[in-house]
């Protein structure tokens, strides 16, 4: 196997082998924290330190785990620095905190953080796999912005809390209930990814991104 | 040396230092934001616990709000509540003085899971006595803790804001949110609160929010089936001093 470069890895996992479009992994997140633009923005950029310092560290130490007990030590590194993201925000952004609720937590069992632990930075150097986290996160924040900036509009008639629409837009029930709620964003995942497949990849990268994400086997 | 990592011995051993080197830092940084996060704890719950009084607060006054929290008589419940035998005999409550330290010593323990005790405040707004209290229920995810007031009679609501949740975002979430909050004030008591009509409003009726019926009928039940039975409870047995 070829050692990847830092502009590779970047390709991979902004576009070509994007982990919400192509691997479909995340998807839990992906459907329930796109409704507000504030808390996808904080819920992604918490996902993309995450991962880029689990798989550092985990590549870091990577000689020494043996292969058997891995899993204990990928979910050791993610819930450290869940924790700590947890902590800081309790801290210092009370209020995201509070409207994220659970989420935060449920980011150790996000499947992108626990995927590129296992597979990228057993195989790879400490700062490349730090590249590789932080960009597969990039990725993953990319695609949830890009719902949200659609959800928030029609569900509250605002974007990032500024009204776009005029106020009784809401009050008199115009908007969509659905936009609110996570089914909106199955649809939503859906066409993004339909388009993406059709027009944004070309044929071949097509072909081998689908051969590398049944590889892994994407699931939520 | 070359090291066996697949050793038995040796495996152990690196589980356990991995662990105690980031068991550290973690617990350095609970030390460290731990009172930051409780003092905005509890300058939320003297914030919330006024306006549910009808006592106007504002967060960027934090010593006026401490002020005129400490102003408040407060009492608590001793030992467990039997809801059943206080809603047949609000004379069975036992209600007991309790001093500013109690309370911030619970707020210490409570500040990232929102499990208050109960606490009731009486106070004066306008000539008027008022009576409030904290009661926490299950939500969908966590607890969900809310600051009730009522008025001399314990007739009608004063207000009801929400202290602590952690329902879903967009969704039971929205339970904070001021348009949501505001619509408790003014609600009569007597029959309990219950969700409106499609298109009407009851003078006890609250709104619901679209999506979020789990969180929306936790509210209603905290009101009904603690908040307003132990109120009653309350003003029943501190309500003729003065």
């Amino acid at each position: 196997m070829s050692i990847p470069t830092f502009r590779q890895v970047t390709k991979e996992n902004l576009s070509v082998n994007n982990p919400v479009l192509v691997q479909v992994l995340g998807i839990c997140s992906t459907l329930a924290v796109t409704n507000k633009v504030v808390n996808t923005l904080i819920m992604t950029v918490g996902v993309s330190l995450v991962t880029a310092f689990a798989s550092f560290t985990l590549s870091w130490i990577r000689n020494l785990i043996a292969r058997r007990v891995r899993m204990i030590f990928q979910v050791l590194a993610i819930t450290f620095y869940v924790v700590l993201f947890q902590l800081i925000l309790n801290a210092f952004a009370p209020e995201v905190a509070r409207s994220l609720g659970p989420y935060v937590g449920l980011i150790i069992t996000n499947c992108i953080v626990m995927g590129r632990t296992e597979t990228f930075a057993p195989a790879n150097r400490p700062l490349i796999s730090w590249w590789d986290g932080f960009t597969s996160g990039i990725g993953y924040m990319a695609v949830l912005v890009l719902l949200s900036l659609i959800r928030e509009p029609l569900a509250f008639g605002t974007i990032a809390d500024f009204p776009i629409f005029p106020p009784q837009y809401v009050s008199d029930g115009y908007n969509w209930t659905i936009a609110i709620m996570a089914p909106s964003a199955f649809f939503l995942v859906a066409i993004i990814m339909w388009v993406f497949k059709t027009n944004g990849l070309k044929k071949e990268e097509a072909l081998k991104a689908s051969k590398s994400a049944s590889a892994i086997g994407g699931a939520a | 040396m070359r090291i066996n990592k697949d050793s038995h011995v040796f495996t152990i051993f690196f589980t356990f230092a991995v662990t105690l080197v980031l068991v550290f830092p973690l617990t350095l940084a609970f030390v460290t934001t731990k009172p930051i996060a409780d003092n905005y704890w509890r300058l939320q719950h003297w914030v919330k616990t006024l306006r549910s009084l009808g006592v106007s607060a504002d967060p960027s006054h934090p010593h006026q709000a401490e002020l005129a929290y400490q102003a408040l008589k407060k009492y608590t419940v001793k030992g467990t509540v039997n809801y059943d035998a206080v809603k047949a005999n609000p004379r069975s409550l036992a209600i007991t003085r309790v001093n500013d330290e109690v309370i911030n010593k619970a707020l210490q323990d409570t500040s990232y899971t929102g499990n208050l005790p109960i606490f009731f405040y009486s106070t004066v707004v306008d000539g008027q006595k008022r009576w409030g209290g904290d009661f926490t229920g299950p939500g969908l995810w966590g607890n969900v803790s809310l600051a009730v007031g009522v008025n001399a009679d314990g007739s009608q609501i004063t207000g009801v804001q929400v202290l602590f949740d952690v329902e879903t975002p967009g969704l039971g979430g929205r339970i904070g949110e001021p348009w949501f909050t505001g619509q408790f004030t003014g609600l009569e008591t007597a029959q309990g609160v219950v969700f409106n009509p499609s298109g009407q409003k009851l003078p006890n009726g609250m709104d619901a929010i679209a999506g979020a019926t789990i969180t929306s009928t936790a509210v209603r039940d905290i009101l009904n089936n603690r908040a307003l039975i132990l109120l009653k409870a309350f003003i029943a047995q501190k309500g003729g001093q003065s």
